[in-house]
């Protein structure tokens, strides 16, 4: 579904992603770990698109398409989907009719129709529940005043209603208490199918507990240093990063 | 002298209307404007918008034409075309034009805007050749929006519309102003006197969608006391637009609210000036204007709230918030505040940036083109301003209107 080949990038002319090699078929589960500023990040975001972000050598290939040609909303109508860090507050601006907006555009890029009002909200009441959403929440402005396990919830939300191809999770872990994170997960598992694919960008170990990874990467300094199953993520939670920094050369203080 | 000459120059050959002359006010308007300066670029008032263009004009009255009008947001519809009304009946309401007004009515006529502000309100008064004079009988409510259209046709052409709304105590009426305009080179000036009565609502609708050469508009408005008036200004287009707001607050516990969504582009310059009189104690105003300025436009806000030495427990408040929408867009804004009373509440405050990349970002991440995008997040800007119109059709307009300015 995914392949990325010696995938490079920019920011601000600094060199983050130093050659990324990466295959996700349908029905995989990966997970990319790494310590605080190893890339992961910038990798969800290259791939959904960001546009402060310079890609300087490599390709993506998405079912065959060139990923990296494309705008960030043709990335979504092919069925890419990127959970953000830190949703995005938009005063003013309806959660319900944002994603009915959003919904409909996807339809239309893929020559289907829209969906009328009844079968919309229905849609949304069955997938709301999915991550415990409370019903005011959807009818409220996008994320505005929203608690950070709120947003999380609302990113998971919006996933189940978009029904993606490839969804990456961007540290949704973070911020989020034991309960939020069991909802968030049970959500994520729930939307699992053969046909999908899911990136989980994390931290800690914890999030896996609930979304069992089939493989698991390790990012270091813009480069997979590792690649295991999920056991490769007990032993990081059990060893932390250090030996893989010391495994790649760098200096321990 | 110089400057009467340029005045003398700018009036042309208008002659007054007799009728109008038996105004006292606007006897004394054509003694003042003899010795009267044209504004210049350092007069306070005049700052960012130059009138030295105006001044060379050659402008003349002439006979209204067959107009066309195509904007409708009420079955209750004046037209005015260069300045003459088409005199209408309004059920419950009186209707009058010059012919038919009464004198004491016509002296009511430049009581409440304040005629000898400059060379333009001077002439105005001296020189308007009809009048729309609208009463609504006390405790009445207009059935609909009276929608007034102001048209303007004819290259070179002046028109110096004059409208006179008395709500008595207790009415309630809502009005669209309709103001129109080709691209010809054309002088578009409207007065507009609202005078509102012990307990008197009034919600005036200021929609601008002309692009005459240049546009004025005059809106004076009195309050007595326990009045409420409401006023949405829209200026979608205008190629030099200024728009005089005066709203006097002369009765206690009145509530005066003026709001703004002003979006001009491409060489469009529109000009927002409010003044709002807080002349005795417990009275409430708030003031919300919304630029969003495109290409190489201009949008100017500059508010005053003036608070006067008798006006204590007064809550005021103001702010100019301005999204820039190309490198070449340019806002002034200047929120003003004179306070002469010592137990009062104000507050204003002026905000201008771009639209934020990272909800940009966001929704096309969602789907959304770039445009849908930013059409989005413009109507969530200017959410606050649609939310206060109370006439649907009117906020459906402003909604279209943002559709069609970015494309």
């Amino acid at each position: 579904m995914l392949s990325i080949k010696g995938l490079k990038a920019n920011i601000e002319g600094k060199e983050i992603l130093k050659g990324i090699n990466l295959e996700i078929k349908a029905g995989e589960v990966h997970a990319i770990m790494g310590p605080n500023g190893s890339g992961k990040s910038t990798l969800a975001s290259v791939l959904a698109g960001r546009e402060e972000y310079e890609v300087t050598g490599g390709t993506a290939t998405f079912n065959g398409e060139d990923l990296l040609d494309l705008a960030p909303e043709e990335r979504a109508h092919k069925g890419v989907f990127l959970a953000f860090q830190y949703p995005v507050e938009i005063p003013g601006v309806s959660n319900i009719n944002f994603l009915r907006t959003s919904l409909n555009e996807i339809r239309k890029a893929r020559n289907e129709e829209e969906l009328s009002a009844g079968d919309f909200l229905k849609m949304v009441k069955e997938k709301a529940a999915l991550v415990d959403l409370p019903d005011n929440l959807a009818n409220r402005a996008v994320n505005e005043g929203f608690s950070g396990g709120e947003k999380k919830r609302n990113e998971i939300f919006q996933m189940a209603m978009l029904n993606p191809a490839l969804a990456i999770l961007d540290e949704t872990d973070s911020g989020l208490d034991i309960d939020a994170l069991r909802v968030v997960a049970n959500g994520v598992n729930k939307l699992k199918s053969p046909e999908n694919a899911t990136i989980v960008v994390t931290h800690y170990q914890r999030l896996l507990d609930y979304i069992v990874p089939d493989f698991v990467h390790v990012l270091y300094n813009g480069k997979i240093v590792k690649s295991g199953d999920k056991s490769l993520a007990l032993e990081l939670e059990k060893k932390g990063y250090d030996w893989i920094k010391e495994e790649n050369g760098a200096q321990l203080v | 002298m110089l400057t009467a000459n340029q005045t003398k120059s700018f009036i042309g050959d208008l002659i007054p209307n007799d009728k109008v002359l038996s105004n006292s006010l606007s006897k004394e308007a054509l003694e003042i404007l003899d010795h009267t300066d044209f504004p210049d670029r350092k007069s306070e008032l005049w700052k960012y918008s130059n009138t030295n263009k105006i001044k060379k004009g050659d402008f003349k009255i002439i006979p209204p034409a067959n107009r066309h009008q195509n904007l409708s947001f009420s079955p209750t519809q004046i037209n005015i075309c260069n300045g003459f009304t088409e005199l209408a009946e309004i059920k419950g309401v009186d209707v009058y034009n010059l012919d038919t007004i009464s004198n004491e009515d016509l002296n009511h006529v430049g009581t409440v805007a304040n005629f000898n502000r400059d060379v333009f309100s001077l002439m105005h008064q001296a020189f308007f050749q009809d009048v729309l004079f609208i009463r609504i009988p006390s405790a009445s409510v207009t059935e609909n929006p009276i929608q007034i259209n102001l048209d303007i046709e004819g290259s070179n052409s002046l028109s110096i519309p004059r409208v006179f709304i008395c709500a008595e105590e207790s009415s309630n009426s809502q009005f669209v102003f309709n103001i129109q305009g080709g691209s010809d080179k054309q002088l578009h000036y409207v007065q507009v006197e609202i005078h509102c009565e012990h307990h008197a609502k009034v919600d005036v609708s200021l929609l601008e969608n002309g692009n005459s050469e240049f546009t004025l508009v005059d809106v004076a408005a009195n309050l007595e006391s326990s009045a409420n008036f409401h006023i949405n200004t829209v200026a979608m287009n205008g190629n030099w637009l200024r728009n005089n707001l005066d709203i006097s607050i002369s009765g206690e516990f009145a509530h005066a609210s003026l709001n703004g969504i002003v979006m001009p582009s491409g060489n469009q310059h529109i000009d927002n000036h409010t003044m709002v009189h807080h002349c005795v104690p417990n009275c409430t105003s708030s003031e919300n204007y919304k630029n969003v300025v495109n290409d190489s436009a201009t949008a100017i806000f500059n508010g005053k709230i003036m608070v006067h030495p008798d006006a204590q427990k007064t809550n005021a408040f103001q702010s100019s918030s301005n999204i820039l929408l190309s490198e070449n867009a340019t806002v002034n804004a200047k929120p003003e505040l004179e306070i002469y009373a010592d137990d009062v509440k104000c507050s204003h405050g002026s905000t201008t940036g771009r639209l934020n990349e990272e909800s940009l970002f966001y929704l096309r991440s969602r789907g959304l083109s770039l445009l849908s995008a930013r059409k989005l997040l413009l109507k969530a800007f200017a959410a606050e301003v649609i939310e206060g119109v109370s006439i649907d059709a009117v906020a459906d307009f402003i909604n279209l209107e943002i559709d069609k300015k970015l494309i």
